[in-house]
């Protein structure tokens, strides 16, 4: 069970790690946190909840709108961007993106470490 | 005098719904009422009203959460279209709802001026209320 | 023969979790027999350890075997528990000879493939310290390697002989070779069987144990969900309790109430999303969320309302006719998820009596109604403790 935990934490380093993204975590759509490499200061907990907030509601809300699937959750601010998308059934994606960010290598990254989550815990269910 | 309000605000949204990829527009109060729409009767507004309140204020909560400065807007890609929210003014929020292929920089600009706008009559109502 | 432990003893050895020791009337009585008990590798080890700290921290002497860990790793991994006088926690070593080092330990056990040179360590030690505390870490190590009715003899032995010194003796046993009928009888030398179980659950790992006392009308748990706290050891946790109820009956306040801290994303003087917030007392920790109360911010059950422990009912009990609201509420948590009702703003002129409002509500008698005033943090705390005992399954 540990060895699930290890792979996870080690996709999110790696994802952290590409340019342009800051801090990155997986989440369980219920708003536990799962693991993360986001900075001192930043709570978590509360990180994970939030994101599960917004994820879940943005789905909802496309499937209100009759508007197909839903791909992923960007949060504009001054200083960066918060993308979240969903990683499988149990978990989702958030990562923290600096203002001037390439965002399509970091949404190519992001999609990747998505489905890397997937499959890790999927694995790890079997 | 609020009746007024509601008849501008229907205004810009039936304008901004006027551009060629945009679906559908909505302004909520930020506590998740419904103040006007523009929307397809396929969808439903009290419920978009309502989670886009979520939204937002979950958004505006976690860019402080995360150090990220001022909440600009939050944006729901789907594989057919964007849904964008953003604030407009201190009591509400606009939601439009358009389709993948919109000219991003026209649009932006057209939702900017409608928040302007929006956030003005909001202001101009609760004065003289 | 051999003595009892030193009089100064507290009459029961404590867990060191407030809410068990409650349920256990102030912890296992002297003497006892504990079976540590899995079927598959999980956390117990940690019990153990947690159980041998809490007695040295409180005074009493601590024996621990340990087949498997060298004596400085495992004093060095005993350290998480937080400060202990070493002194007190006694070794016996079963590794240094294995590894052909000289033992540092008083106690050692010098040929680890003879069943007797190893009850002589084991009893030997359990003389000469009187200990408070025995842990046996851990039982497979002997039936793995002897056959199984020396082992289950020298089992017996040591139950004896911790019986007549009046200690609690702490085996932990994972099975992977006996047959039920020899589990059974293992089961029955026991007086009180801790099982424990792992789950992982969209890359979470959820550790719970249950208590079962093995005299008939003798003490059952539910799956108690626990975690471990650096320097703190073993606590209670919960990963959900939600906070619902209708609108204005004051959620918000109840979630600020009762955490060490806590976030609300509101608007308007209404929750839009949910209120978040963590708990830290008396050995129990848990995650609380609050939802919203207006209807139209339903869909947040559906992201939040999942595994969840307990619910905190918050009813305005100025506003009777809300009561109704409550309940339909509770229904978009499940079923079957222990509850307490709080009657909150019972300072309020207009406030109805608990009683009454469990009668409105058509509860079960056993629902407890609490009478608070959330924004002077009256009853809140009370409130989540009688949850907590609810769900462990001490009410």
């Amino acid at each position: 069970m540990t060895d699930v935990w290890v792979r996870l934490e080690e996709t999110i380093d790696e994802l952290s790690r590409v340019t342009d993204i800051k801090s990155a975590a997986v989440v369980r759509r219920d708003g536990l946190v799962v693991t993360h490499t986001l900075p001192d200061g930043v709570d978590p907990k509360m990180v994970a909840a939030m994101t599960a907030a917004i994820v879940g509601t943005s789905e909802m809300a496309t499937i209100q709108l009759a508007q197909g699937r839903f791909v992923r959750a960007i949060i504009e601010s001054d200083e960066g961007k918060l993308l979240s998308l969903g990683a499988g059934d149990e978990a989702l994606l958030v990562a923290l993106v600096y203002d001037d960010a390439n965002l399509g290598l970091v949404l190519l990254a992001l999609e990747r470490a998505a489905k890397q989550v997937e499959s890790i815990l999927r694995d790890g269910a079997g | 005098m609020l009746g007024d309000a509601t008849k501008v605000l229907q205004g810009i949204l039936t304008e901004l719904r006027r551009m060629p990829a945009v679906l559908g527009a909505t302004i909520a109060r930020r506590d998740g009422i419904l103040i006007a729409h523009a929307l397809p009767k396929t969808m439903d507004p009290k419920k978009i009203a309502a989670m886009a309140a979520a939204i937002v204020g979950t958004s505006e909560m976690a860019v402080v959460e995360m150090g990220l400065g001022a909440f600009n807007s939050s944006i729901v890609d789907t594989h057919i279209g964007k849904m964008i929210a953003t604030g407009a003014g201190e009591e509400a929020i606009l939601v439009t709802m358009v389709r993948n292929d919109a000219n991003m920089g026209l649009l932006l600009l057209s939702v900017d001026k409608a928040v302007q706008s929006i956030a003005e009559i909001l202001k101009a109502a609760e004065v003289a209320a | 023969m051999m003595q009892s432990p030193p009089k100064a003893m507290t009459p029961r050895a404590k867990t060191g979790i407030p809410v068990l020791d409650e349920r256990l009337q102030g912890g296992f009585p002297r003497p006892s027999t504990l079976l540590l008990f899995s079927d598959k590798p999980t956390e117990k080890r940690l019990f153990g350890e947690n159980f041998a700290i809490q007695g040295v921290k409180a005074g009493e002497t601590c024996l621990y075997v340990d087949f498997f860990r060298a004596p400085q790793l495992a004093r060095g991994e005993l350290k998480r528990f937080g400060p202990a006088d070493p002194s007190k926690l006694v070794l016996v070593d079963a590794t240094s000879s294995q590894l052909l080092l000289p033992s540092r330990e008083k106690y050692h056990i010098d040929n680890i493939d003879s069943l007797a040179t190893i009850r002589e360590a084991i009893l030997a030690a359990m003389g000469a310290e009187r200990p408070g505390r025995i842990v046996v870490d851990s039982m497979e190590f002997l039936v793995d390697r002897f056959p199984k009715e020396d082992v289950l003899r020298l089992w017996r032995e040591l139950i004896e002989a911790a019986r007549a010194a009046r200690t609690v003796i702490c085996f932990l046993f994972i099975n992977w070779t006996l047959m039920e009928r020899e589990l059974d009888e293992i089961r029955a030398m026991s007086d009180f069987v801790i099982e424990f179980q792992s789950s992982l659950r969209g890359g979470i790992i959820r550790n719970s144990m249950r208590i079962s006392q093995m005299e008939s009308n003798g003490i059952r748990t539910n799956w108690i969900p626990y975690t471990f706290r650096d320097l703190v050891g073993l606590t209670v946790y919960f990963p959900r309790i939600l906070v619902t109820g209708p609108f204005n009956a004051g959620k918000s306040t109840v979630v600020k109430a009762v955490s060490e801290k806590s976030i609300s994303i509101d608007r308007m003087g209404t929750t839009v999303a949910f209120d978040y917030g963590n708990v830290n007392i008396t050995g129990i920790e848990a995650e609380v969320f609050g939802t919203p109360g207006q209807e139209r911010f339903e869909f947040i059950f559906k992201i939040f309302a999942r595994e969840v422990s307990g619910v905190l009912l918050v009813v305005d009990a100025s506003h009777p006719d809300e009561l109704v609201r409550a309940r339909q509420m509770l229904d978009l948590v499940g079923p079957r998820i222990p509850y307490v009702v709080l009657a909150n703003k019972s300072d309020l002129p207009g406030a109805i009596p608990p009683e009454e409002i469990a009668h409105r509500m058509n509860l079960a008698d056993d629902v407890p109604v609490i009478p608070t005033v959330a924004t002077e943090n009256k009853g809140v705390r009370d409130a989540l403790l009688i949850l907590a005992e609810m769900i462990i399954g001490v009410r």
